[in-house]
């Protein structure tokens, strides 16, 4: 202790008094201890800035080291039956952040999981679709260009941001934790560098009648996903350079829920991109759809990339075609 | 004792000066909802909105207020305004003085009417988001809407510039705006993230781009471009995506190597990587 006294000793009197006179100053660090020493009050003042100087890095340098995940709001009432909302938050604090992946677990005794929001998440492309059963939600997912807090229009300030509303139905009296299993938050550096974090998991207190303060919950998305521009792409660093579709959209509402594709008259079905197109001809018009968490339906079609009918589709059935007519003609002519 | 107490005020200030320093930014963000696509008559003229409301130059007008227009008077504009072969005063009967609006003789034929006409109004709204600022000689202004290219600009002679994203649902998003030189290449994005709320006009103003030094960045991003297009954008992370949760394989385990993290397998930080170097 008396070593890092001793060291902002020096650094207060190498900023007061600058690096020339330290030499001469240096005798007089050592009659520190002695109380009545004529410099005391002048040394007693140094140690205080330095204190507060210490207080200032302090304080600085744990403003960029205080990302938090936490739940809005941290503790909350609930009734049985009657649906609950919480908010899953990132604060960065001062940092500038751009990855996430997260688990938390939930009593499947006491939540039933009614729906998980993401429409309004400051998570731009997923790259786990976040999933809320089983007594666990899971996400993960990035913001290009960074993120360091959503802007308060009114003051320019920085603010935390909503990764994700969690609904429950809670099923039971009782107490339910939502713990922080597994987070995961980088920094936007271009090193991948790890954010320092900090969890607080959340809390709700289950009664059986009206004792709960919290509004039941009622949401009702009517519009669809946004519009959306699927691109077919050859890369020989997936599925052995196959034709593949890849695709992403938003919706600002409920959030996504998954993707289905049709490919020319065969059925819809569940797919992620990329997707590794099953007519490697690309002479078929693609449907992709995009259906948001409430059931809304965002569809669009990739025109078929070659005709069906090609030169050498045509080429055969033309040569017969055209054979048998003169066979015909032939015929005839000689029975007349 | 005195000296002690004025040191730790120089702390306090100090302290405040850090954190004033730490969120002073001079890009400020503001969100008005147009005069003209309120749905309100603002003006009080019966009017609403443009193309209703004559005041209205166009759904992102600010103001619904008519603008006055003080005619010439007839008897004093030098034409034959009521065909009777007679100009002005003292020449029209119809004229009291020069400054007499009407040449018309004192009976009037005909009744009055509607000043205006009335009509099913069609709500027509409008929610934009404007990007304001300076840059260099130049240089191509690119906004990115949650990593999606939402439009783009050239800066003007004065090296200002502004770009309207027309037309954006509400809802939150994540806005990158960089500027690009003459030889291609690109400044660090500016991201912002804000919430848009229906029928209003964000602007985010007092952005500033300064010149590209001579040999601090090339055309391509130096990682993360796994299909090496000179973009980092959805393409590269769907082959990243293809990987994750998979053991590499082939010639991908150098590219991992080269544009990546290079741990050997597709995480989380190799999705940060591209994240940084995300172009739309």
């Amino acid at each position: 202790m008396a070593t890092v006294r001793s060291v902002w000793k020096i650094l207060v009197y190498w900023l007061i008094i600058g690096p020339d006179k330290m030499k001469s100053q240096s005798s007089k660090l050592k009659v520190q201890r002695n109380p009545k020493s004529p410099n005391s009050n002048l040394k007693f003042g140094f140690l205080v800035f330095g204190w507060a100087l210490g207080f200032v890095v302090w304080s600085f340098a744990t403003r960029a080291d205080a990302t938090r995940l936490y739940f809005e709001p941290t503790n909350t009432t609930a009734s049985v039956g009657s649906d609950v909302k919480v908010d899953l938050m990132l604060d960065p604090e001062g940092e500038d952040l751009n990855a996430i992946e997260l688990e938390v677990t939930y009593p499947e005794d006491l939540l039933v999981p009614k729906d998980l929001l993401t429409g309004r998440s400051v998570i731009s492309i997923w790259v786990k679709q976040a999933s809320l059963k089983a007594g666990t939600l899971n996400l993960a997912g990035i913001i290009p260009g960074g993120f360091s807090g959503l802007i308060d229009p009114e003051t320019d300030k920085l603010g935390p941001g909503l990764l994700a509303s969690l609904i429950f139905s809670p099923s039971r009296v009782g107490t339910a934790d939502l713990n922080f299993t597994a987070a995961k938050v980088i920094k936007n550096d271009g090193k991948a560098s790890p954010a320092n974090l900090k969890t607080q998991s959340g809390l709700i207190m289950i009664y059986n009648s009206i004792n709960a303060t919290s509004s039941a919950y009622d949401y009702h998305d009517q519009t669809p996903p946004n519009d959306f521009v699927p691109e077919i792409v050859t890369n020989s660093s997936f599925y052995a350079g196959k034709y593949t579709i890849i695709f992403a959209t938003q919706d600002d509402e409920s959030g996504i829920d998954h993707y289905e594709i049709k490919e020319g008259k065969m059925d819809f079905k569940r797919a992620e991109s990329p997707y590794l197109l099953e007519n490697q001809t690309l002479n078929d018009t693609i449907y992709v759809r995009a259906i948001d968490r409430a059931g809304n339906e965002q569809t669009v079609k990739v025109m078929p990339r070659n005709s069906k009918f090609s030169y050498k589709s045509i080429l055969l059935p033309s040569t017969v075609l055209i054979i048998a007519l003169l066979s015909i003609w032939h015929f005839r002519k000689r029975k007349l | 004792m005195r000296q002690g107490a004025l040191l730790i005020i120089a702390a306090i200030i100090l302290r405040v000066a850090v954190v004033a320093y730490a969120d002073t930014s001079s890009v400020s963000v503001s969100i008005v909802t147009p005069a003209c696509s309120d749905t309100l008559d603002n003006d009080s003229d019966t009017l609403v909105d443009y193309p209703a409301d004559p005041g209205c130059s166009s759904l992102t007008d600010l103001d619904e207020t008519d603008s006055v227009v003080t005619p010439t008077p007839e008897c004093g504009d030098d034409l034959d305004n009521d065909s009777d072969g007679k100009t002005d005063y003292p020449a029209d009967l119809g004229c009291d003085s020069t400054t007499d609006t009407s040449e018309s003789g004192e009976i009037s034929v005909g009744g009055g009417g509607p000043i205006s006409g009335g009509g099913g109004a069609t709500v027509i709204t409008v929610t934009q988001v404007i990007f304001e600022g300076t840059a260099f000689v130049g240089a191509k202004i690119v906004v990115l809407a949650d990593g999606v290219f939402a439009g783009s600009t050239k800066t003007k002679n004065d090296d200002s510039f502004v770009l309207t994203i027309p037309e954006i649902s509400p809802g939150t998003y994540i806005f990158n705006i960089y500027a690009v030189d003459l030889s291609g290449r690109s400044t660090r994005p500016f991201s912002y993230a804000l919430q848009i709320t229906k029928n209003t006009l964000t602007y985010i103003t007092g952005i500033k781009f300064s010149q590209i030094e001579e040999g601090t960045v090339g055309v391509c991003p130096p990682r993360a471009d796994l299909n090496q297009d000179c973009k980092v954008d959805l393409v590269d992370f769907s082959i990243a995506a293809f990987w994750w949760d998979r053991s590499l394989e082939g010639e991908f385990k150098q590219i991992e190597d080269k544009f990546l993290s290079g741990d050997g397998e597709i995480s989380l930080e190799d999705f940060s990587i591209l994240a940084y170097y995300w172009t739309g």
